[in-house]
């Protein structure tokens, strides 16, 4: 987010105000500017009369509900991401707020780390450069149709969930990828594991990746990983 | 010539119905009262039997007797003299009884007999004996008498009736022996397939209730007997125990429902702690690890109400057809490096075949809460493995190891919620996970037992193959 760009403008629709101000302020540090609707309402009124990045429903709402609501805009044809709170006991909502058009759901009670790197991704997914056939970063290349990876030239033997984690990495560099979306991502995981399978892969993905792989593929404490593009120079003159 | 298959398998399907009746406790009863029973109507029978023939045998002598005075009356004297044109008369116009009539040289003077040894006083002649005419089958039974000058006179009766009623006594016997017998054994086999069946109608709602449907009640038979009375008290117990157990789930779902806000709220403040500036790494390091068990705590309860909801039979809203070879490929993909970095292998020996219709992201779950179970209380040098078949229509699914095992007498406990033996207290866990195995696996419709791997753990999975529902409407056969 540099700061001759507008920062994002994020709607969040929420009726309980402690969530509210907890996204605010969660959010204003990645320098996303959140605007608060308390019912379906509102919201929906608000998403029709202004242009939004990202919008982020609450599926519990007073009068109107998060699915209505979800529903019409995406009648209206209005493309915007969305993401979907839902209550930790809807086995069901994650189905049907993806059905009904939603990006991404999260399930309350979240950090406010993770709604973080699911808005940064989405911000991401929203931008340009989706067309592209080829991934290159950090001296690697990632042919997105023969799944082909190399680094500097040399072909690297990658399983292929390796390669769609490095996808998932490549299409949101500098972007915080927490353990819950990388097993979603890549294995379609969406409840609690007991062993560091997350940690596993990373750190397999790192040693292929070269001696440098831990520096690309950073550690982000308490939330998840993050991809950087390294001083290629620093890195191999160290 | 061999025996078609099917009808081996009808006769060892009899037979084998036959064996659970003989060996139930009502057809034993039945058949120590059918014991009892003939015993007593034997000894009834012989008791009758004996009288009759007794007084039978008493009015034969009676006969004999009374003939044999008239015999001595009508004669007149104790001679030869005197008796000889008595019995020849009598010969002629008595026939129903036998005379004889020898003089002291045992030549016969007269009579319808053959030559007797004299002998006085009363008795038997066997059928082999010495009349001259009528039914050599039968005894006589009679009296002689020894006259002065040395002669010997008989007066018997043809004892036909005695040796009839003897005869047909003992036939008698048998018969209702026999007739006792079948009658014992047949009522018994009746009773107990009554009796039989009215308990298995209990044993089968016990089961269903056992594998889950706590709904199941004893269906009554309207008869008002002692099987309906303790169908009754049975169906209230159950009652009873099914409001406890869904009041105790419902507060157990109130309480994690209720504590999520609390708990968000806590999670929201040591966030925003974790924040401030100048904090020192120290305290940093606390929240984050108050973080850790928060969301550890949040976790078991959002398992939880998952659980309820996935029990409450809640469709999830997916239901796609789930290739297992798929999951099973995927979940190597992700537990295979896992298991290798801690020096234990993840082996899937085939392809598994089979196609459930279900909720994949619950499959998913159900297969990776087991894997994660053999990983996480196995030790290093353990083999874990994933297999698959097909038999019947239905999906085999096998995930064994070598480890410790569970004691069979834990082995149904640990499906429980919050149940943990004490052996893997150690390793993290909400004691939930096997409770939402079950309960997934039981949304899709199959069966899941635990068993002895020798040694290990040895964790089966029956689930409906949709391949063999989808494809028969298709198949040109069908």
């Amino acid at each position: 987010m540099t700061d001759d760009q507008p920062p994002p403008r994020l709607l969040l629709v929420e009726d309980d105000p402690d969530t509210a101000a907890y996204v605010r302020d969660g959010l204003a540090q990645d320098g996303i500017a959140v605007t608060c609707a308390a019912n379906g309402t509102e919201g929906l009124s608000l998403v029709f009369s202004r242009e939004w990045d990202i919008i982020v429903l609450d599926r519990m709402l007073p009068g109107m509900d998060g699915m209505a609501v979800l529903v019409r805009l995406r009648e209206a044809g209005i493309r915007t991401p969305v993401l979907f709170l839902t209550t930790m006991d809807g086995v069901a909502s994650r189905v049907d707020g993806l059905r009904g058009g939603a990006d991404d759901y999260l399930v309350k009670p979240f950090a406010v780390r993770e709604l973080a790197a699911r808005v940064a991704v989405l911000l991401r997914r929203a931008g340009p450069a989706r067309h592209v056939t080829t991934l290159r970063m950090a001296g690697i290349t990632l042919d997105l149709l023969t799944r082909e990876v190399t680094r500097y030239g040399d072909r690297l033997h990658l399983q292929p969930q390796e390669v769609k984690i490095l996808e998932y990495f490549m299409r949101n560099p500098g972007t915080v990828l927490s353990r819950q979306m990388l097993l979603l991502y890549a294995w379609n995981v969406d409840f609690p594991v007991r062993t560091n399978i997350v940690e596993t892969h990373i750190s397999r993905l790192r040693d292929k990746l070269g001696h440098d792989g831990r520096q690309l593929i950073q550690t982000v404490r308490g939330v998840g990983y993050i991809l950087r593009d390294v001083d290629l120079d620093h890195s191999r003159g160290g | 010539m061999t025996i078609p298959v099917a009808v081996r398998g009808a006769v060892r399907g009899r037979l084998d119905a036959l064996y659970r009746i003989t060996s139930s406790l009502s057809f034993r009863i039945v058949l120590l009262f059918a014991g009892f029973l003939m015993l007593s109507g034997a000894l009834a029978i012989l008791l009758s039997g004996l009288q009759s023939q007794h007084s039978l045998e008493k009015q034969i002598r009676r006969a004999v007797r009374a003939e044999r005075t008239e015999v001595i009356s009508a004669a007149g004297g104790m001679d030869l003299a005197h008796f000889r044109p008595v019995v020849q008369n009598l010969v002629r116009h008595e026939p129903d009884f036998f005379y004889l009539l020898e003089d002291g040289a045992n030549r016969v003077l007269a009579g319808n007999m053959l030559h007797l040894r004299p002998q006085p006083g009363s008795r038997w002649l066997s059928r082999a004996h010495r009349q001259l005419y009528g039914e050599p089958e039968s005894a006589i039974y009679g009296e002689g008498v020894l006259l002065n000058d040395g002669g010997y006179f008989f007066v018997g009766l043809n004892a036909r009736s005695l040796t009839e009623l003897r005869r047909d006594f003992w036939i008698i016997v048998g018969w209702s022996l026999v007739g006792f017998s079948v009658l014992g054994v047949g009522g018994g086999m009746i009773l107990s397939t009554i009796i039989l069946g009215r308990i298995e109608t209990i044993s089968v709602t016990a089961r269903r209730i056992m594998s889950g449907d706590m709904a199941q009640r004893i269906p009554y038979q309207g008869a008002d007997d002692e099987f309906d009375h303790l169908a009754h008290s049975l169906n209230a117990m159950l009652e009873r125990n099914e409001r406890l157990i869904s009041s105790l789930q419902q507060v157990s779902n109130d309480i994690a429902h209720d504590m999520r806000r609390p708990l968000s709220r806590l999670r929201r403040r040591l966030e925003a702690a974790a924040l401030a500036e100048r904090l020192p790494d120290a305290a940093r390091d606390t929240i984050e690890d108050a973080l850790g068990d928060l969301d550890a705590a949040l976790e078991t309860f959002s398992s939880l109400l998952r659980l309820s909801q996935i029990e409450a039979e809640i469709s999830t809203g997916t239901c796609a057809r789930v290739s297992l070879d798929d999951l099973t490929r995927r979940i190597t993909d992700l537990y295979g490096p896992v298991a290798e970095d801690r020096g234990q292998v993840l082996i899937v020996p085939g392809p598994v075949p089979g196609t459930v219709a279900g909720d994949p992201v619950l499959l998913m779950q159900m297969l990776s809460n087991l894997v994660e179970n053999a990983i996480n209380h196995t030790p290093a040098g353990s083999r874990i493995s994933l297999d698959g078949r097909l038999a019947d229509g239905r999906i085999l699914l096998v995930v064994a190891d070598d480890g410790p095992g569970i004691p069979p007498d834990a082995r149904e406990r640990v499906f429980q919620r919050f149940v943990r033996l004490d052996a893997s207290r150690s390793v993290p866990g909400s004691g939930l996970g096997l409770s939402l195995v079950r309960a997934i696996v039981r949304l899709h419709g199959g069966t899941i037992s635990l068993s002895d791997n020798r040694p290990g753990l040895r964790c089966t999975i029956i689930l409906p193959d949709d391949a063999a529902a989808g494809d028969s409407p298709r198949s040109p056969a069908a």
